[in-house]
């Protein structure tokens, strides 16, 4: 008997290790991907200026400083300002603040609403057809105009911005949860875990939910980056945060109204807002490569 | 190949119902009274009680959905509650400039997407590709409504050669006006859609590339460009016809915002419009017709494929 389960002991072990080296190795492939790691620091800088905001401009985004309106771009105020003397530099780090969070929330809410879902519909036959009934039906309405319908039913505001990207996304998440739950339920080790008498409930999120992981992690980063380019056209449209809140997309809405006078409005938010989503991007192209290179 | 295609219309027809349910109830738990919308806030208690009768808005939300499916069905969508017509006519009067929108957008796409996608795919790891996926990364990361501003300061404001907004039909502004006022919107949309085709496109290729049989036409010492016309275009049909499928969704979502930024008359501007008036049965008459067009696109898309490629007749039951 002792022999028995020192073996077992020491199998454990092995396989521990094993999955440790695996880790490893994941880890250093992502580092050597040059593009991933691109991504990763355009991503720090942003998170840098998203918490340095507070710090920098202590002041907020919404003061007015009506002697200084529609000021070009100085040493005082390196994006100049807009047409209520605000800072526009001070204005676009409190945007990227405001879009990481959209975005990362978003990101988090449908990772687990969209796992549950698409655990529970790729395992129990008869909560598929309903699960991806509903799911196709919301998907078959496109994101943009789901999002303006849900955002004038809720109202405008950063929490409901949140949900209604949530109900938009969770679907396209839960779709791929699916699809990975259909292949990892039919693999031995779920059979043999199953005839040692174990619950659905254990089986579906202890065994099967860890291996259903790097595609829905994929998708969830996929997410991140398209939630901050909704939440702006949302906020663009009128129809997503609030106007003197700064999200970048009311900052170029704003921006338009007076491009023909003031262009550093538009130019140098524009610039912040694509190396956002474009970090993001390419992060989320490097984890998938590391993760899941099955797909590219 | 009969039962396929049955398969999916059933597919679709159970889509179409969750879809109207989905539609309805978004309508209905919008905040704010339509009637007193219409009224104006110093309507009294009594008038708006009226109108809310008149307008069956006080029925139980069951019959209302019956109502409104059993006359969609018929192709009545309602009365806009502000425009003083019906939501049909205010659609087909508003669909023209989104289609001409929608297809000039589009052909710019593929003429740009599908050719840098298949060279990227053939110049792996190259320059070519790795310049194009670059810009194909630019462009996924950066909402229509951004580039549209960017294209207006430069060709608008920096050159000032081209109009910046507004829609002229042909018949007003002649021929030569009616283009250079969809210059910029179409261009924009066509750009930001190109970057999807072309990363849709690439990967595709890529894959026909490194398969088997391509590996034996390259080892017989066929020429590159006969293994490209005769190989790979071959077995791509379906890629290509699941492109124009796949793009079809962020066509219209790009629409419904550039039309609004350009200030164009079409549906997308509609239903915004609508949605800030709060105008019910127009959103709800405008999104379910967007979204059925998109649902039949789809599903010629599934039928065709069937055509296309007889494997998934047969593979694609599960989904």
């Amino acid at each position: 008997m002792v022999n028995v389960s020192e073996k077992r002991e020491s199998s454990f072990e092995v396989a521990k290790a094993a999955i440790w080296e695996n880790r490893k190795i994941k880890i250093k492939s992502f580092f050597k991907n040059k593009m991933a790691l691109i991504g990763l620091i355009l991503t720090l800088l942003m998170v840098i200026a998203a918490i340095l905001a507070p710090i920098v401009f202590p002041e907020g985004p919404i003061e007015m400083d009506t002697a200084n309106a529609f000021k070009a771009p100085s040493g005082q105020h390196l994006f100049g300002t807009d047409e209520f003397g605000r800072d526009i530099l001070n204005r676009t780090m409190y945007g990227i603040r405001i879009s990481l969070l959209i975005g990362a929330a978003t990101a988090a809410i449908t990772f687990v609403l969209g796992m549950i879902l698409g655990l529970l519909a790729g395992y129990f036959s008869f909560l598929d057809n309903i699960i991806m009934r509903i799911c196709e039906g919301m998907m078959a309405i496109p994101s943009i105009l789901m999002g303006i319908a849900l955002m004038s039913a809720l109202g405008c505001n950063s929490k409901n911005v949140v949900i209604a990207l949530s109900i938009v996304y969770t679907p396209v998440v839960a779709r791929v949860a699916r699809a990975s739950t259909l292949t990892v339920k039919e693999m031995t080790y779920i059979e043999a875990i199953k005839s040692q008498g174990a619950g659905w409930v254990r089986v579906l999120f202890g065994h099967i939910a860890p291996n259903t992981l790097s595609p829905v992690i994929v998708q969830a980063t996929n997410i991140f980056a398209t939630a901050i380019i909704l939440e702006a056209a949302l906020s663009f449209l009128g129809a997503g945060i609030p106007a003197p809140l700064p999200s970048m997309g009311n900052i170029l809405s704003e921006a338009k109204q007076y491009v023909f006078n003031s262009w550093w409005l538009t130019l140098f938010p524009s610039i912040v807002m694509i190396v956002l989503v474009m970090g993001i991007n390419i992060l989320g192209d490097g984890i998938r490569d590391v993760i899941d290179p099955s797909s590219n | 190949m009969g039962r396929y295609i049955l398969n999916r219309i059933i597919t679709v027809i159970t889509t179409l119902f969750i879809l109207s349910i989905v539609i309805f109830s978004i309508t209905h738990i919008m905040s704010g009274d339509p009637a007193l919308a219409m009224l104006g806030s110093d309507a009294t208690t009594e008038q708006v009680e009226e109108l809310r009768q008149e307008m069956g808005l006080n029925d139980p939300l069951s019959t209302q959905y019956i109502k409104w499916v059993k006359n969609a069905v018929t192709g009545d969508l309602g009365e806009s509650y502000f425009r003083h017509q019906s939501v049909g006519s205010a659609l087909m009067e508003r669909i023209g400039p989104s289609l001409e929108l929608a297809f000039w957008s589009e052909l710019i796409a593929l003429l740009i997407g599908i050719p840098l996608g298949i060279s990227a795919a053939k110049k792996k790891g190259q320059t070519t590709d790795v310049v194009s996926s670059m810009g194909a990364l630019l462009g996924m990361s950066m909402p229509s409504f951004l580039l549209g501003l960017i294209f207006i300061l430069i060709f608008g404001v920096f050159l000032g050669i081209l109009p910046v907004s507004g829609f002229i039909t042909i018949a007003k502004g002649g021929l030569i006006n009616h283009i250079r006022y969809l210059v910029i919107p179409c261009v924009t949309m066509g750009l930001i859609q190109s970057a999807l085709i072309m990363r849709i496109t690439r990967s595709s290729f890529v894959e026909i590339l490194s398969m088997d049989y391509i590996k034996t036409a390259k080892a017989k010492g066929l020429k590159e460009k006969v293994i490209l016309y005769k190989h790979v275009f071959r077995n791509a049909g379906a890629t290509i016809v699941t492109i124009l499928g796949q793009s079809f969704g962020s066509l219209i979502a790009g629409v419904a915002v550039l039309e609004t930024m350009f200030n164009i008359p079409g549906m997308g501007q509609l239903i915004v419009d609508s949605v800030l008036k709060r105008d019910y049965p127009v959103i709800q008459g405008a999104v379910l017709f967007v979204s059925l067009l998109y649902v039949i696109i789809n599903l010629l898309v599934d039928v065709s494929y069937g055509f296309i490629d007889p494997r998934i007749r047969v593979t694609n039951k599960s989904k």
